[in-house]
């Protein structure tokens, strides 16, 4: 037998049966799906349940009712499995599926919902934004999607959260989390957790508050706070408005050049931003920050 | 086609078959177009895989029946497939990410796109309600809509030939161009725009957010709409010459925003970064970001020696005036 044909009739088994069935059951279900050797047999059947498991196919292990010493079977609940999403027509599925074509996420497969949801007829969009992926976003979307606890190490402490969105804002990945040693929420990057997310198994009650990650430029994100005075020439104050959006402080000045009044978190990322200006804008207050880039520049020359 | 492994067509068939049997008699054609399924492959499947598909005994009455005439077929008594499989939690999140991730532009988006927000917004909902009314817990914000981004995308449509203020990265300076909009892409959280330049008379990508103003001129294009949808000239890197810098690992954050630079652990202490020029006013802004610490190992010919400090003087002059 073809192992896609076992593999459907595997499926069918365990899709038709009422009760769970024990492997052997099973073996003697499907005639000739299986070798008559014990091992080979449970080799064989150990990665076809790992292969169709994989494939998101919700297979239980569960005791059969009335064995004596008990014993545990196989079965799919049809209730796990079977599609019960809302009945979309054809315009919305065409408009979903344009929607995860032009905004898609670095190697999710695109096709399988759609398939689910009885196919497409037309042609994929050309794409908007293929948004990156990062190594521990699985995980914490099984966190979020489950509401699992999670452990991780960031800035040099063991923080121990409860997951609450994942964004994607401005080309890098955030974790909004309630921090529980600190009792609040919190906005992780993902890219600054050291290490691996330890994964718990302890549940939590998801909040309803929602805490509202605004596009804003990344040196807002921080600790310790700054007011800042930056002095930025005409040639360039539309573009630095542009960066920073409709939050900007400033006032303009007679040459057509503003003061950028802004509020800093994070000073290396926005001393960056000051020098991509170079000579065109300088920075007038604090006086420790304007001190601060004179130093720096005076130890480059 | 690449040929599907046995996962893939499983996956398929379990979505295929249900959908065959909900209609009456589909054409192979709307099956292949619908699932993507290459028609050889479709037919073989069915006819020499799914008919010996079945259940305990069986007896003709317990195996799948399918038949297929020249252009049309049919599957009966799968009674255990009559639905395709649920959408994952995680499919159901991808999905309304992406389709909120583009309402959220709605207003800024080429009119063929908006055209479908309606539906899509429906199908939104839907899926929301289904998902319990919870918030979605992933969240996709695309580089912020700028103010220019609808008139360029006008220009596409209408294929007008728009003058724009610059500001040129590689010179630090306002320029104005005649250029043809050829289409808008998104990359690394910000908009950018690919045109023919008539002022250079070549392809260019420009960054939105440089755009200072736009002018719509009385024109005719000189070049055709879009053909090849993946020239990102402005990417190619291969053709700047490379700077090979090394900093001390604690400064590696400072490279962030300049997502171009490759770098690899050299010590315990040190990264070597792999920078290529694409200009030498980009290359200034790096020189001042690393600062003092960072060691210049190769530096292109072209590049002046005192590149780096006479850099940092020139800005140094705004401060001391």
């Amino acid at each position: 037998m073809k192992k896609i044909e076992r593999l459907l009739n595997l499926i069918s088994a365990l899709l038709a049966t009422e009760k769970p069935l024990s492997r052997h059951t099973i073996r003697e279900r499907i005639p000739g799906a299986y070798s008559e050797n014990d091992e080979s047999f449970r080799r064989t059947f150990e990665r076809d349940k790992d292969e169709l498991r994989a494939l998101g196919i919700p297979i239980h292990l569960e005791q059969i009712p009335a064995t004596d010493p008990p014993l545990d079977g196989y079965r799919i609940r049809q209730s796990d499995y079977e599609a019960d999403h809302p009945v979309l027509d054809s315009e919305e599925i065409a408009a979903l599926h344009l929607a995860s074509n032009l905004v898609h996420l670095e190697g999710d497969d695109l096709d399988s919902p759609f398939y689910k949801m009885g196919g497409v007829l037309q042609g994929k969009a050309p794409t908007l934004s293929e948004i990156p992926s990062e190594s521990l976003i699985e995980v914490c979307m099984q966190a979020l999607i489950e509401h699992l606890t999670i452990f991780f190490n960031y800035k040099n402490e063991r923080r121990e959260v409860n997951p609450d969105r994942l964004v994607f804002s401005g080309s890098k990945w955030y974790l909004v989390a309630y921090d529980k040693n600190r009792q609040n929420i919190r906005h992780f990057r993902l890219d600054r957790i050291e290490g691996e997310i330890e994964l718990t198994s302890e549940k939590f009650e998801p909040s309803d508050k929602v805490s509202e990650i605004i596009q804003e430029p990344p040196w807002r994100f921080g600790e310790e706070e700054k007011l800042i005075e930056l002095k930025i020439n005409k040639s360039h104050a539309a573009w630095a408005l542009e960066v920073i959006g409709t939050k900007a402080v400033y006032e303009e000045l007679a040459d057509g050049s503003i003061i950028l009044h802004e509020v800093v978190r994070d000073w290396e990322i926005f001393r960056t931003f000051v020098f991509s200006f170079l000579d065109a804008a300088e920075l007038l207050k604090p006086i420790e920050c304007r001190k601060a880039i004179i130093d720096w520049l005076e130890s480059i020359q | 086609m690449r040929k599907m492994n046995s996962s893939e067509r499983i996956k398929r068939l379990l979505s295929v078959l249900p959908w065959i049997e909900s209609q009456n008699g589909p054409f192979v054609e709307e099956v292949v177009a619908r699932f993507d399924y290459p028609q050889k492959e479709l037919i073989e499947d069915l006819e020499n895989v799914v008919f010996f598909v079945g259940i305990y005994p069986f007896t003709p009455d317990c195996l799948i029946e399918v038949s297929i005439t020249e252009e049309r077929v049919w599957v009966r008594y799968a009674d255990w497939f009559r639905q395709p499989m649920k959408l994952s939690k995680r499919e159901l999140t991808s999905l309304r990410a992406a389709g909120e991730a583009l309402i959220a532009f709605s207003g800024s988006l080429p009119e063929e796109i908006e055209d479908e927000l309606g539906p899509l917004e429906r199908a939104l909902t839907k899926l929301s309600i289904f998902d319990g009314g919870s918030e979605n817990p992933l969240e996709i914000k695309l580089a912020t809509p700028t103010k220019h981004l609808l008139e360029i995308q006008k220009s596409i449509k209408n294929e007008t030939v728009i003058q724009i203020e610059y500001l040129v990265g590689s010179r630090n300076e306002i320029s104005t161009r005649k250029i043809e909009p050829k289409k808008i892409f998104a990359d690394g959280g910000k908009w950018y725009v690919q045109a023919y330049c008539k002022s250079s008379l070549a392809s260019k990508t420009f960054r939105v957010d440089r755009i200072k103003e736009i002018k719509v001129l009385n024109e005719v294009r000189e070049t055709k709409p879009v053909d090849d949808s993946d020239d990102k000239d402005f990417f190619n890197l291969e053709q700047f010459p490379v700077a090979v810098i090394e900093i001390p690992i604690k400064d590696k954050q400072l490279i962030e925003g300049f997502p171009n630079i490759n770098f690899e652990k050299i010590s315990d202490e040190k990264i070597r970064l792999s920078c290529p020029i694409a200009s030498e006013v980009w290359f200034r802004h790096l020189l001042m970001v690393l600062g003092a610490e960072a060691e210049l190992i190769e530096i292109p010919a072209e590049i002046e020696s005192d590149f780096r400090s006479k850099g940092a003087r020139e800005i140094l002059k705004i401060y001391n005036s």
